[in-house]
């Protein structure tokens, strides 16, 4: 009892923002991250933000009958006491002071908004610095949404030093995941299909290189982009550097015979196509589709559809343009698991949309077939790669918009009409932790549960050859 | 009397090993200082202590970040020598082994010359033999053996298995030798029993540190020695200092003369002097395999996006897979020059002012957007003449790169396009002259009278370029003998 009152007595103190000692501003404050009128799911952790500026802030959080006070360098919320107030309320509302040049300053208060709609638990992406050609350190790392929890999967110092990409999961189930490795311990790491987990050397002499992968609902197909990748350096100051492909086609893989079938449909050496995305049924393969050009800016991709007959793998009819615009190119199509929407990200030109600043995201409305640029979601700077939750209600994103150059995955939910809340950045403990963080989010994905791979398999097994049909 | 002449010899080499590292090796020293990082954050220690060998690679990182001063990095590096040697020298009962305690240091003395070795191998023995020698001071059996095992896996993962050589492909052998003759030095010690002895440990003691001093000094490389000398002062932009320490013409290394002909041109000179220097084909320009001093240079030409992509390769390439302040400030000058980019360049700031000896870091103001290439072309590694003349063409005002233009069309003996940029130029130093006299000679339009001599002396000497005396700096000497 006697502890209780002390500690009431001590927030107290600590919370004595009487008028006397603190400047109304009548403004909101600037948040880094910025979350105010987000909205957030009940599992998502602590959205811990920093004030411009300040020394210290005072922060008082509430919701329903509960309330959190913090105080700091910056709004460092207990996890425990964050969960009880999202299980508990709809909207969280935030007083916050802040104390500048020693002076204390208090701000409008801002809300945010929380939702019953379940959000995954985990989101899987890569950390690598925003670079060219070379690679330091990188790794697949799996994040715990409710916590600040960060294991690793896979480093590339395992693999002395290699290089990975594109992993993948199948409708946010890692029970299906496959990665690629590069260097001396190259190959794909595949799980799924029924069969034990095996590293499989994708290579052979009637394709290309194996590199984007989107998994089959059933679990059953991998439909892989095979390109033929170069990249080039710009030298005015808003340009960076320009990834295109020379050649690109779409085979599909199945992972239960570990076998490649090569469609013609999507093997049209005068065409580019790249970037598959299966429908949430499995009987349609979207993918973008452009015609070669001699000079990469004049690359144009459109975004096409063609049936999929799972029972044999084969394609039914002929391809069609689903969405394309004068001057502007398609990457990323993504379906929603629900079979609803369609996002995708439009850029100029080309398919490496991640340089590209004026890239953003758009959506398709399946019923229809109308698309709008997502301005709820989109910045001045890059948007690029996007996934859907499992039950299609968040989708976490791919932005720059801090800084133009590290990449930082931003989550938003989606409403029944298909307008989005604000987005929020995945959560970081400090805003100094986001600030030193050196390294850009890669592919963000959605993940229902743990991933783990057998890395004995990566080291000690000889590669698995594939067949080619 | 053994025992003190040992803490002697102990104190001589720390010192020894100060003096000459910190005076002889400075600009290696910097060198691994700009390839290191040592953050002031918890964040960065949790994650240099997770990985394997974490406590050493900490341990090493705080104490390179001291090479900025090379005195006092150094200082701290023959202090920790010092105390290796005394902590192995704690389990010599006898004096008969006690030179044997200084043989770690030494090795390790000798590794540390190499830059390649890194701090984490000192530092991982010293944390060692300490440890073993705290356990071997337990008095109660059981708790001693548990302390041992603790101490041994503790040792295994977070000490022994350092980062403690910087390249791909690290001498793991040499490594774990001189680590297996450090605890069999040790054991051997803690074995043979007490006896006094007065010479002849003594005088081996003695024998062994002159041996020492006399040989390790063997083991530095001049030649990296001096790259890193002129990489050094790149960085520090003391063009006066290249030019001081190049006097006399003489360069080891085309990284020399890339330096020194980069000194040239930022004080206004590359045109009027560079042939007073080696030089040898465009090579002396720029090597861009070596990404630190040829990022510095496309920098300061005006190739700032080109720049930025050679310091971020430099980083990713750093063969410790870490980022190092060099890197960070280079990368900061480099995204400082255009206000889109200043987001990023704050990025690496707020990192870099968490160390302690740049926590006041500003970017500098050297390259103005003006120098930047006005239109778009894709960077070309093969031909660097030609991106020069593409910049030269957009930028005619930007001097540093008209320099370079002209000094990469004579290095490459284009006598006749050289004339068509700059033969009707106002400015013409020496070098420009001179090419100039020798296209008018090859088409026929007279020999001035200064080539009419070199070409004489030429003819006198038989075409050696020996017997050339003072025409070895023209340009002329380098159209012909180069």
């Amino acid at each position: 009892m006697k502890r209780q009152l002390l500690g009431i007595l001590l927030s107290m103190a600590i919370f004595a923002c009487t008028p006397a000692s603190v400047t109304k501003t009548g403004t909101a404050p600037e948040l880094v991250p910025d979350i105010a009128g987000v909205t957030v799911p009940r599992n998502i952790a602590p959205l811990n933000f920093g004030v411009t500026g300040a020394e210290r802030v005072k922060v008082e959080i509430t919701g329903g009958e509960s309330r959190i006070r913090v105080s700091g360098s910056f709004a460092d919320i207990p996890v425990r006491q964050w969960h009880r107030l999202l299980s508990q309320a709809d909207e969280l509302e935030f007083r916050v002071c802040a104390r500048k040049d020693g002076k204390w300053f208090g701000y409008e208060p801002f809300r945010i908004k929380v939702c019953d709609d379940e959000m995954d638990p985990y989101v899987l992406y890569r950390r690598i610095d925003p670079g060219y050609e070379l690679y330091a350190r990188m790794g697949i790392y799996l994040r715990e949404l409710g916590s600040f929890k960060e294991k690793v999967v896979f480093d590339n110092s395992e693999v002395s030093p290699g290089c990975m990409n594109c992993h993948s999961v199948a409708r946010c189930n890692a029970e299906s995941f496959q990665l690629h490795l590069r260097g001396n311990k190259g190959g794909t790491y595949l799980r799924g299909g029924g069969l034990p987990d095996r590293v499989v050397d994708m290579k052979n002499s009637r394709t290309l290189g194996t590199v984007y992968p989107y998994w089959h609902p059933s679990g059953n197909y991998i439909a892989y982009s095979t390109n033929d990748i170069r990249q080039s350096f710009h030298n005015v100051p808003e340009k960076v550097l320009e990834v295109y492909d020379l050649a690109s086609d779409i085979v599909i893989y199945d992972v239960r015979k570990d076998e490649i079938t090569v469609l013609p449909q999507l093997a049209d050496s005068t065409m580019l196509e790249t970037f598959p995305a299966f429908s949430a049924d499995g009987n349609t393969l979207y993918y973008c589709c452009a015609d070669r050009a001699d000079n990469f800016a004049d690359v144009r991709y459109s975004l096409m559809a063609v049936d999929f007959n799972p029972a044999d793998c084969t394609l039914c009819g002929e391809p069609r343009v689903i969405w394309q615009a004068p001057g502007k190119s398609v990457s990323f199509p993504r379906p929603s698991y629900d079979g609803r929407w369609l996002m995708f990200t439009v850029s100029d030109f080309g398919n490496f949309s991640i340089w590209h600043p004026e890239a953003d995201l758009w959506m398709m409305d399946l019923r229809d077939g109308s698309a709008r640029p997502l301005e709820e979601l989109n910045s001045a700077d890059t948007e690029s790669y996007h996934s859907w939750s499992s039950n299609s209600k968040w989708i976490v994103f791919s932005s720059r918009r801090i800084d133009g150059r590290f990449t930082r995955p931003y989550i938003a939910h989606i409403g029944e009409d298909g307008h989005f809340d604000k987005p929020f950045m995945l959560p970081f403990r400090s805003p100094d932790d986001e600030a030193l963080m050196l390294q850009s989010y890669n592919i963000p994905e959605f993940c229902s549960g743990p991933v783990s791979i057998e890395k004995d398999l990566i080291y000690n097994t000889e590669r698995k050859p594939i067949t080619v049909r | 009397m053994t025992r003190r002449i040992f803490h002697i010899a102990n104190a001589a080499l720390a010192i020894a090993f100060w003096l000459f590292y910190g005076l002889k090796c400075d600009g290696t020293m910097h060198g691994i200082e700009g390839d290191s990082l040592f953050l002031f954050t918890g964040q960065f220690a949790c994650e240099m202590l997770g990985r394997d060998g974490g406590l050493s690679n900490w341990l090493g990182a705080f104490l390179t970040q001291f090479y900025y001063y090379p005195l006092l990095g150094s200082a701290l590096m023959g202090l920790l020598l010092a105390l290796l040697a005394e902590g192995v020298a704690r389990f010599c009962k006898s004096d008969l082994t006690l030179p044997l305690a200084l043989l770690p240091s030494m090795a390790c003395a000798i590794l540390l010359l190499d830059p390649k070795w890194t701090p984490a191998l000192p530092v991982a023995l010293c944390l060692c033999v300490w440890m073993a020698y705290a356990v071997s001071r337990i008095k109660v059996l059981w708790i001693k053996v548990v302390c041992a095992f603790a101490a041994a896996l503790f040792a295994w993962f977070k000490i022994i298995d350092c980062q403690f050589y910087t390249y791909a492909v690290a001498p793991v052998k040499t490594y774990y030798i001189v680590f297996a003759a450090t605890s069999l030095i040790c054991a051997v010690s803690a074995v043979i029993p007490q006896k006094k002895m007065k010479w002849i440990p003594s005088i081996a003691t003695v024998l062994l540190a002159a041996v020492f001093v006399m040989a390790a000094p063997r083991k530095v490389d001049k030649l990296q020695e001096e790259i890193a000398d002129y990489s050094y002062m790149v960085r520090m932009r003391d063009w006066d200092g290249i030019l001081v320490r190049a006097k006399g013409g003489r360069l080891s290394s085309p990284l020399s003369a890339n330096a020194v002909n980069l000194a040239l041109a930022m004080k206004g000179r590359l045109g009027e002097d560079m042939f007073n220097y080696y030089q040898n084909g465009i090579r002396s320009l720029i090597n861009f395999e070596e990404r630190k001093i040829s990022s510095e240079i496309l920098y300061l030409l005006g190739f700032v996006n080109e720049a930025r992509h050679l310091a971020f390769e430099d980083m990713a390439g750093n063969p410790s897979r870490d980022r190092g302040v060099y890197h960070l400030t280079r990368l900061i000058n480099f995204n400082a020059v255009d206000s889109l980019r200043l987001p990023i360049a704050q990025r690496y700031l707020n990192t870099l002012h968490k160390t302690l000896f740049y926590r006041h870091f500003e970017p500098e103001q050297l390259v103005c957007p003006q120098m930047e290439p006005s239109d778009d072309f894709f960077f070309n590694f093969g031909d660097f003449c030609q991106m020069l003349g593409f910049l030269y063409n957009q930028r005619p005002q930007n001097e540093r790169v008209r320099d370079y233009f002209a000094a990469s069309l004579l290095l490459e003996k284009r006598t006749s396009v050289f004339s068509s940029f700059f033969g009707e130029s106002d400015y013409c130093p020496k070098s420009w002259k001179e090419a100039l006299q020798i296209t008018k000679s090859l088409n026929g339009e007279g020999t001035a009278p200064e080539l009419q001599e070199y070409v004489d002396k030429y003819n006198a000497c038989h075409g050696s370029a020996g017997g050339m005396g003072r025409f070895s700096r023209t340009y002329w000497y380098y159209f012909n003998f180069r």
